[in-house]
């Protein structure tokens, strides 16, 4: 059945309920709306009652409050992973009764539940509002719960426990202040952590030989660094020195830019793949991202092999640092040898064109090179996944390109930034803009073959593909966009 | 059985002899070497030649002794006490006028296979060199040191005789050599007690055990093989690890010094500075790494040592020279040896 069919078949089932009244079942309809599952009751009094109910994929069960009753009305909403549907009991009603089947899909995102009545509330709340208030309202009656059964714990350790119990309350006093989303984690990590020992000698002890333990590894990877004893791969990677990048990595993937990665599952789980990528910026973090969104949020945490400038590879200290990051120099043989061993080669076709572009210029892509990368996808049968990179156009704004100082100095080009050269080395810092990476759909090679990548003009047909899907991507993002620093 | 003849040119250098001290093994094999120079020490079952390669006589001699093959040894490196006294006319004479005068003479002999070796170095280090280079990768190393010069005159002039002729050439180019001898311009270099690096550059390098060396010249001979083939050890690595693993610590050295250095007239090939860092000074700095795809593929070689292992064995040895400052395979003059090889002759003749 389509995708078009179901939903007709769900109206079907909606108008149904509405004419039919009976009295006990309930009809659910399934709505598409992004990110959150709406339960409408529609036999308590209305919007008021709305509940939101934030379904992660990963979550097995979903517990729903009911905040208008104060937990009088509760019920557990089983979600398996791949399962197609969803049951809903609630607790209030008795149970055999109310037990239905909601059908769903997991993709699915939105759910809106229709009582037998008839009355049908498809008002579109915002997400926003819905979890502003009633979610904290419901974490404020979770966090009392745990409180006061943090209080009633029968222990002998009375500091410990109104200690546990104090902290509590303190995030109970700031809740309405926090994200959403800290004061959950924030919970989770109480709750798991009642029991354990903060307050014990041994806890601390243990702590002291981690530390110890920490040094000893620490000192250790020196006197072996030292001796020559450690490993790189067939290109140059060192995987201690990009554990070292790491936190800086993630810090300015998390917290500074606040990378939201999408399209994730455009990117095969293993073998080849050629990521084809806008570039901008000036200094190329785009690249650094892409690679931390496969690291961080793909299921295999790929590794990203990105091509960069040949120029990169005449500096110093850049160049071996470069290749112990796992990037290589944008050669063809080097990409076709990477995408050989089923490795994820990223390439920025733009190149010195695109990061260097002026600020006045943002998000229109420049010339996609020669198809280069294009030919080496076709030779390997790589298939390429389109990236598009929102964000990083607004780190270092170039509102002028001093060429005769760039000239003088041997660099691709000079820019001149609100903060560049005018705060010395502070004009290194990129401007904390926010960023979106959006993975899109993957093109296939393959069928091809090996002796296509000599046939200019599926070549430039390719290219000019893939770059107005980026392109297309780009704009379409733009136009939602809240901000350029906008966004949690 | 008809035994099979080999010639082995350069007899008396490191490479001929380690050659013919295995070649001799084989009983179905007659070993002749030849070399300008008189070998230290004369291994057995070798017969022995002293003379010039650039001789009229050579094609008489491959025919009346039906050699079958060749391997060519000869090459004047600069980098022995003999080598470096010749003049750079010299040394093109006895490298490529040598080379070019062989491959005529033992085609017009009807001699099967030449094998010839050679180094990666031919490609020259360059920032645009992909990370591994193929045997069909340009070879760029025409400027800078005359021996490199000279071995991109071989093999052009090997590639264009290869068009007109059957001839068997077998092109061994190998990547920085290493093993226990400590005779090789990686091992002098490596071998120094603070090798120095330039600031801020760290390339791939690639090692070949000597062994390999010898194993792979062989098995080219015994293959009959036909090509340019590169024969490197498995696993690559930075130079600041290569020369750690040795057991020394690089010194970094500010890049535009040392070229600047490097260029003043009176220091430019100053013997001193040459054996310092005994190649170019590129080769420090950008990657000049070969793919060895070629030689498990084609040639059915199987390295015997990886890149590790080659550099434990050198290792070791520096280690050892410590107590006895001796580097094995840079012989001393064996008195013991040679009077008794006197005693025998005088006795033989008496």
């Amino acid at each position: 059945m389509s995708e078009q069919e179901q939903e007709k078949s769900k109206r079907r089932r909606r108008t149904a309920a509405k004419n039919g009244s009976s009295a006990q079942t309930t009809e659910q309809t399934v709505v598409l709306d992004p990110d959150t599952i709406k339960l409408v009751d529609a036999e308590a009094v209305g919007p008021d009652l709305d509940v939101t109910l934030p379904v992660r994929l990963e979550a097995e069960t979903v517990k729903l409050v009911d905040t208008a009753t104060e937990f009088a009305a509760s019920g557990t909403l089983p979600v398996a992973l791949d399962s197609a549907a969803m049951q809903l009991v609630d607790a209030d009603v008795a149970p055999d009764v109310s037990a239905d089947i909601l059908p769903t899909t997991l993709d699915i995102a939105a759910m809106q539940l229709v009582d037998a009545d008839g009355a049908e509330h498809t008002t579109p709340v915002a997400v926003r509002n819905i979890s502003a208030g009633a979610a904290h309202s419901r974490i404020d009656s979770l966090l009392a719960a745990l409180e006061s059964e943090i209080r009633a714990m029968p222990t002998s350790d009375e500091e410990r426990q109104s200690a546990i119990a104090e902290v509590v309350g303190l995030i109970r006093g700031s809740v309405t202040r926090w994200p959403k989303k800290v004061v959950e984690t924030a919970m989770a990590a109480l709750k798991s952590n009642i029991n354990s020992d903060y307050l014990d000698a041994d806890f601390w002890k243990g702590i002291g030989l981690v530390l110890r333990y920490q040094l000893d590894a620490n000192v250790d990877s020196l006197r072996r660094r030292w001796r020559g004893d450690y490993a790189v791969d067939e290109f140059g990677l060192d995987y201690e020195i990009l554990e070292l990048a790491r936190p800086l990595l993630t810090f300015m993937y998390t917290k500074y830019w606040r990378v939201e990665a999408s399209g994730l599952e455009n990117v095969p789980e293993d073998g080849r793949a050629l990521l084809v990528c806008n570039h901008s910026g000036v200094l190329p973090w785009d690249g650094a991202m892409v690679g931390m969104a496969l690291q961080n949020e793909h299921p295999n945490q790929r590794m990203l092999r990105n091509l960069h400038l040949s120029w990169f590879s005449s500096l110093p200290i850049v160049a071996p640092l470069l290749s112990r990051m796992g990037q290589v120099q944008a050669l063809p043989e080097n990409a076709e040898r990477l995408l050989n061993r089923d490795e994820l080669v990223g390439v920025f076709p733009e190149g010195l064109k695109g990061v260097g572009k002026l600020f006045k210029d943002r998000y229109k892509l420049a010339r996609f090179g020669r198809g280069g990368f294009v030919k080496v996808a076709i030779k390997t049968g790589a298939p390429i996944i389109p990236v598009s990179i929102i964000g990083s156009e607004e780190i270092h704004p170039n509102l002028y390109n001093l060429k005769p100082v760039a000239k003088l100095m041997g660099f691709p080009y000079f820019p001149l930034t609100p903060t560049f050269p005018w705060l010395g080395p502070l004009g290194f810092i990129p401007l904390p803009s926010k960023w979106y990476i959006i993975f899109g759909e993957p093109i296939s090679t393959a069928e091809y073959g090996p002796d296509a990548a000599e046939d200019p003009l599926l070549v430039s047909q390719l290219s000019e593909r893939i770059r107005s899907i980026i392109q297309a991507t780009i704009l379409e993002k733009l136009k939602t966009r809240p901000g350029v620093f906008l966004g949690e | 059985m008809e035994r099979r003849t080999v010639l082995i040119t350069g007899i008396a250098g490191r490479w001929g002899r380690r050659l013919a001290r295995q070649l001799v093994k084989f009983p179905i094999i007659r070993v002749i070497g030849l070399d300008i120079r008189a070998p230290e020490r004369s291994i057995e079952g070798v017969e022995y030649i002293q003379a010039d390669l650039r001789n009229p006589l050579l094609v008489e001699l491959l025919r009346k002794e039906k050699v079958e093959a060749i391997l060519h040894m000869v090459f004047a490196s600069g980098l022995s006490k003999e080598s470096r006294k010749l003049s750079s006319e010299e040394s093109f004479q006895t490298n490529v006028m040598g080379t070019m005068e062989l491959l005529a003479a033992a085609n017009a002999a009807g001699v099967k296979q030449v094998v010839l070796k050679s180094t990666t170095m031919i490609y020259g280090a360059f920032v645009d060199n992909p990370v591994y280079l193929t045997e069909d990768s340009p070879l760029r190393a025409r400027e800078g040191m005359p021996n490199l010069r000279q071995r991109y005159e071989i093999a052009r002039f090997v590639a264009s005789f290869r068009r007109n002729h059957n001839l068997k050439i077998a092109v061994l180019r190998f990547p920085g050599i290493i093993g226990a001898s400590g005779a090789s311009s990686l091992m002098q270099y490596l071998a120094q007690p603070a090798p120095p690096m330039l600031l801020g550059f760290d390339p791939l390098f690639q090692v070949v055990h000597e062994a390999d060396v010898i194993g792979s010249i062989l098995h080219a001979m015994t293959t009959e093989a036909n090509g340019v083939f590169h024969i490197a050890a498995d696993g690559i690595m930075p130079l600041s690890q290569l020369i750690r693993r040795v057991g020394r610590q690089p010194v970094p050295i500010f890049h535009p010094l040392a070229y600047g250095l490097r260029r003043i007239p009176g220091l430019k090939n100053n013997p001193l500075l040459d054996q310092i860092v005994p190649f170019e000074l590129d080769f420090l700095r950008y990657p000049w790494v070969v793919d060895t795809t070629k030689m498990r593929a084609e040639l059915g070689y199987e390295p015997k040592h990886t890149a590790e292992e080659a550099v434990e064995t050198f290792r070791n040895t520096l280690r050892l020279k410590r107590y006895t400052d001796v580097l094995p395979g840079r012989s001393k003059t064996d008195g013991i040896r040679a009077f008794l090889k006197g005693r025998r002759e005088k006795e033989e003749q008496l």
